[in-house]
């Protein structure tokens, strides 16, 4: 019952980089399972493959040895049914924030009358009406990032991929980011995999968090978080996860 | 704001100040050496009145323009043409990046100058040779503007068109050439000004009309009034061309950021 | 970690002669068909031996031009040492005074104020464009062609070191300052420094001013160098000479080049540490 449930899945990966310095192991046997509709949150400490983890996931990297299966059927390259949301934003600096968030539906030649209309519903969705026809490099961070969640969701994949989206931001911004992501995400649920090096943002966010280790990577631990969202910050629960966790990583930061 | 004006008044003023003494100071030479050497300002303004009005070499001065703009226009297009595919090519395919380059770094470090003898040789003495020689300039700028953006094309851009299903034709054309624009019109702008300076280089080395046979012609005859109005009508032509770029790539270009 | 490290070290050197191999062998492909293009363009009569001579033939006339005088009045090297002194010559005059007056404009703003409107008027023109005024008023000799060549280099020279010290970032010219530097103290030992990255860019673009702009006033009014060999060479519908010239203007010109890019290097290696 529980396996017909899984979204995506990623099977005994590994992965090892060549540099000047040598062979690097970067990812040692890692395998999860994400449920349809789950927020999944990685946590790990600066330098553990995660980023890596989630580029085998979205198929932009291959694992040396592996798989990353997706309802069923091995994953070989990127595609519109995995959206990734990037830490560095990845905007295209010569298209309006409409034409960002129309991208993928323009890929797949769909009608600019159509295109349009979809992604003025993400746009409004995330809290940019009237920026449509800005250029990214008029807008600060959160809104780019709120540009980049847009183009995710207007493609309408079934799995979204979060790369610490939110890490490149200051911590006011990052605060209602999170609570509007979760906002976004309670009104159009999607599979996520949300990867953070941050315990609050983790326990904030997460139906399950996912602790990595140090490299080379693997999966630690997992918490399951059963309290209802929005969660608080000071609650006591809130404040007993937190400990736990923490006692559990070297988050060095 | 008002700062910011004063500023730019004060700057205005410095200029017009400078310009002032410029010319008090070209006069004060000019008496000094005599006209004979060193025309006064005077003696330009009326060699160029002179100039505009009457024919030079059997031309008006604005034919001698159009055959020099007719020219440079000609190469700098077919350049554009060739070079920019040709540098998205090289900067796109691997295969064809190892065949074209080796071929292209052994011909670049010639300067397109030193292709005006063979040009004459080849095309003989009429338009080919100084078409050629413009083409040449401009065209080894146009591929190694366009070559080199292809190359510096942020590559997390590639993976975000990847994750949406971008095909490898679509990557290049959505992503990888709109994301070189920037640096395939700073090659549109020095290859324009490098086409001007060939031009003239050509027309001097052997030419019976333009604006680089009007100052060698100004040399034959000893008339340094007719070089100096040549030479400005060089620089304000070239400086026309390159504003009227400016002002295309602001209209093509409008998400790039200004450097101020 | 470690077995990995010392495994690439030791590499054998037969399979890195073999990935350079990889990597180059359709470079070397590739060069050898153009060549053996216009080999076979020549022999076969496609094209008059006046207009363009087999790359063997040009070949050959390389090497002997390395002793020999005719038909074009000096040998390789006489060439090559009249146009590198000339550009040389050229391009040390327009840095060591196109330098300082660029840092100046960037730090005085009344030097900027008086100098800059004259330098923007004077720059659209050409370099190229000054050499019939330059030859009516020095001559043919070698000042006429040392002036146009300084007048190219000169240019990039002011502008780079301009721009250059225009970017010196200010909390560090506020820092000199809190520390009680004086104004021509910071611009010494802050601005100056600072610039340097943008100077040598600028050299890089004047070295190569100088070198196209020597080959322009050689074509015109030369007795030896390089631009009069291939401007002898049309002369004498000789497309070996021409072609020779040609590839020694190219090759000289990307060696100087090389080493300034060296000394360059050596100089950022040197300030880093």
């Amino acid at each position: 019952m529980s396996t017909s449930n899984v979204k995506i899945a990623a099977k005994g990966i590994s992965k090892s980089f060549t540099t000047e310095n040598g062979t690097i192991q970067v990812l040692d046997n890692v395998s999860l399972e994400v449920k349809t509709n789950e927020f999944l949150v990685i946590l790990g400490p600066g330098q553990c493959g995660k980023t890596i983890l989630l580029n085998c996931l979205a198929g932009i990297l291959p694992p040396d040895s592996g798989e990353v299966i997706l309802n069923g059927k091995k994953v070989t390259e990127p595609g519109p049914d995995r959206g990734v949301v990037f830490q560095q934003y990845a905007l295209f600096p010569w298209k309006t924030v409409r034409d960002n968030v129309a991208f993928g539906l323009a890929i797949r030649h769909m009608p600019v009358k159509e295109r349009y209309e979809i992604a003025q519903k993400y746009i409004d969705l995330v809290g940019l009406t009237g920026f449509e026809k800005s250029y990214p490099h008029q807008l600060s961070g959160g809104m780019k990032q709120r540009v980049s969640i847009a183009r995710s969701y207007a493609n309408n994949p079934e799995v979204l991929l979060m790369d610490e989206p939110f890490s490149a931001l200051d911590a006011q911004t990052r605060y209602s980011m999170e609570k509007e992501l979760l906002s976004i995400w309670e009104q159009e649920k999607r599979t996520v995999v949300f990867i953070t090096n941050n315990v609050e943002e983790a326990i904030y966010l997460g139906d399950r968090i996912v602790l990595m280790t140090k490299l080379p990577g693997t999966i630690k631990m997992e918490f399951p978080l059963t309290s209802p969202k929005p969660r608080n910050y000071t609650d006591a629960s809130f404040l007993e996860m937190r400990l736990a966790i923490s006692e559990e990583t070297e988050l060095a930061l | 704001m008002a700062n910011a004006a004063a500023a730019n008044l004060k700057e205005k003023i410095g200029a017009v100040f400078s310009f002032v003494i410029f010319l008090a100071l070209w006069q004060v030479a000019s008496m000094a050496v005599g006209s004979e050497a060193l025309p006064s300002p005077a003696d330009v303004v009326a060699k160029a009145q002179e100039m505009y009005t009457s024919q030079i070499g059997g031309k008006s001065m604005w034919m001698h323009i159009y055959y020099s703009l007719r020219r440079v226009v000609g190469a700098y297009l077919l350049a554009a043409v060739t070079g920019i595919p040709l540098g998205i090519a090289m900067g796109w395919n691997v295969k064809f990046r190892k065949i074209a380059n080796p071929i292209f770094e052994l011909l670049r470090p010639i300067p397109p100058i030193a292709w005006i003898p063979i040009a004459i040789l080849w095309l003989g003495i009429g338009e080919g040779p100084k078409i050629f020689i413009c083409y040449v300039g401009a065209f080894v700028i146009f591929v190694m503007n366009t070559y080199t953006g292809m190359r510096y094309t942020d590559h997390l851009l590639i993976d975000a068109a990847r994750t949406f299903g971008a095909t490898r034709r679509q990557q290049l054309f959505n992503v990888a050439i709109p994301a070189s624009l920037p640096s395939i019109f700073a090659g549109v702008q020095n290859a324009m000004s490098m086409a001007w300076m060939c031009v003239l280089a050509a027309e001097l080395v052997g030419a019976r009309e333009g604006v680089g046979f009007i100052i060698i012609q100004g040399m034959d005859l000893n008339n340094s009034p007719m070089i100096i109005v040549g030479m400005i009508t060089i620089g304000l032509i070239g400086l026309f061309l390159a504003v009227s770029l400016r002002y295309l790539e602001k209209l093509l270009c409008p998400w790039r950021r200004e450097l101020q | 970690m470690s077995t990995a490290h010392a495994s690439a070290l030791e590499a054998p050197a037969t399979s890195r002669v073999k990935g350079y191999w990889k990597e180059y062998n359709s470079s070397v492909f590739s060069l050898l068909v153009f060549l053996l293009i216009w080999e076979l363009v020549c022999r076969l009569g496609f094209i008059s031996r006046f207009q363009l001579v087999p790359p063997s033939e040009v070949i050959v006339v390389m090497i002997e031009k390395f002793w020999t005088a005719p038909p074009d009045g000096a040998t390789l090297f006489t060439h090559i040492a009249a146009s590198m002194t000339l550009a040389l010559v050229g391009f040390c005059a327009a840095v060591v005074v196109g330098v300082p007056l660029g840092l100046l404009m960037g730090w005085y703003k009344p030097v900027m104020v008086l100098v800059r409107p004259l330098f923007d008027a004077v720059r659209p023109i050409p370099p190229i464009a000054w050499i019939p005024l330059a030859i009516l008023w020095l001559g043919i000799g070698i000042e006429a062609k040392a002036f146009i060549i300084w007048l190219a280099a000169f240019v990039p020279c002011v502008i780079n070191s301009y721009i250059g010290i225009k970017l010196t970032n200010p909390v560090l010219i506020r820092v000199a300052r809190i520390y009680g530097a004086s104004n021509w103290e910071t611009f010494i030992k802050i601005g100056v420094p600072s610039a340097v990255p943008m100077i040598f860019t600028g050299l890089k673009l004047s070295l190569n001013a100088a070198w196209t702009t020597l080959v322009a006033a050689e074509l015109l009014a030369a007795s030896e160098g390089l631009g009069y060999m291939i401007q002898m060479g049309r002369r004498l519908a000789r497309p070996d000479i021409i072609i020779v010239g040609m590839l020694t203007i190219g090759f000289t010109g990307a060696l100087m080049s090389y080493v300034l890019t060296k000394i360059e290097s050596r100089i950022a290696s040197s300030r880093r540490l």
